[in-house]
């Protein structure tokens, strides 16, 4: 089996600006209810692109399912949401979360908002961002047991230094910028963003049931 | 070898910063299938999509490795859509086997199916 780490350790190499802020979290919400299964619902999009939700819960299920919990298959339920008159993923903050329970059996839902899904380009630099905020919902008590936001930013400042000078430098970012504008693929960020929230030690999910630390590493969570 | 070393440096320096442990599953191609699927919603890109879920159940079972949560679940959804309803409920059932969790959606949808048989 391969392992998870190998890209989030590069990823801590590579953007360590992907920090947590605010108060250290509380996790006794979390603790008296503890989950088993977490129903991910499309994501909430704050940003201009469309596409951005579709492509986001490409890359969700992973890193909670390698967390330890169960993950609904997240296109079946984005269908059955259809059913059930929810398509919009405005109106599925507004649902009593009990419904969830009623129409899943799920323990948890997860609502992500995507805060940025960019690229910006400034002189000879493109940078690239996806940030996220995840809220996690008791079904039961309609309680929020679990918060997080994570923002990855990815640079590509060519730093090739293939010769050239200026000039070559200029063509090179350009050549760099075109192809960006066509193919930007978010779903690594996206990924990675995702990993990070789950994995953070003091500010992550704690282990599921099926992780071999679950009930073992709430210490990790806990002072 | 020396990538063995770099991999291991790698997961040393992982766990500390993050205390990641190994993989649970083996994923396969499981992102890819609902990428396919997510920007190819026609029949084509649910068969594609369908031979990567396929790939991912006969290397489990093979193995005899635990599924990943939702794979035979997703397998049996697009059994389904492709008009197997029969195939389609004996992964539902082994979802439902393999993860308690997921129980109660897999007998509401098989009991869905059946009656949709009945009528």
């Amino acid at each position: 089996m391969k392992s998870a780490c190998l890209p989030i350790a590069f990823l801590a190499i590579l953007s360590l600006e992907a920090c947590a802020t605010g108060p250290k979290p509380d996790y006794s919400k979390f603790f008296e209810h503890h989950p088993r299964s977490i129903l991910i619902v499309p994501p909430f999009n704050k940003t201009t692109a469309v596409d951005a939700p579709g492509f986001f819960l490409t890359t969700i299920s992973e890193p909670f399912a390698e967390k330890g919990y169960y993950v609904f298959p997240v296109f079946l339920t984005r269908d059955i949401l259809i059913d059930m008159g929810l398509p919009d993923e405005g109106v599925l903050s507004q649902v009593q979360p009990q419904r969830f329970r009623e129409a899943f059996g799920a323990d948890s839902v997860l609502f992500v908002t995507i805060k940025a899904w960019t690229t910006t380009y400034v002189l000879l630099f493109s940078s690239v961002t996806v940030e996220a905020a995840y809220k996690l919902v008791d079904t039961d008590s309609g309680e929020v047991i679990w918060e997080a936001s994570q923002k990855v930013v990815q640079d590509s400042s060519g730093g090739g230094g293939s010769g050239g000078g200026l000039v070559g430098a200029l063509v090179g970012a350009a050549v760099k910028a075109a192809l960006h504008a066509v193919i930007t693929d978010y779903r690594p960020l996206a990924r990675q963003a995702n990993s990070l929230a789950v994995r953070k030690q003091r500010s992550g999910l704690p282990t599921g049931p099926y992780g071999s630390d679950y009930q073992k590493d709430y210490a990790n969570y806990r002072d | 070898m020396i990538s063995q070393v770099v991999r291991s440096l790698v997961l040393g320096a992982c766990v500390g910063l993050m205390g990641c442990a190994p993989s649970l599953y083996d994923w396969g191609q499981y992102e890819d299938s609902l990428y396919t699927r997510q920007q190819d919603a026609s029949e084509s890109g649910q068969a594609e999509a369908f031979k990567m879920l396929e790939a991912i159940v006969l290397e489990a079972d093979a193995k005899n490795y635990r599924v990943p949560p939702g794979v035979y679940a997703d397998y049996g959804y697009l059994l389904f859509k492709q008009g197997k309803p029969d195939q389609a409920i004996t992964y539902f059932r082994k979802e439902a086997v393999l993860y308690k969790e997921s129980k109660y959606l897999m007998d509401s949808i098989i009991s869905r199916i059946e009656q949709r048989k009945l009528q």
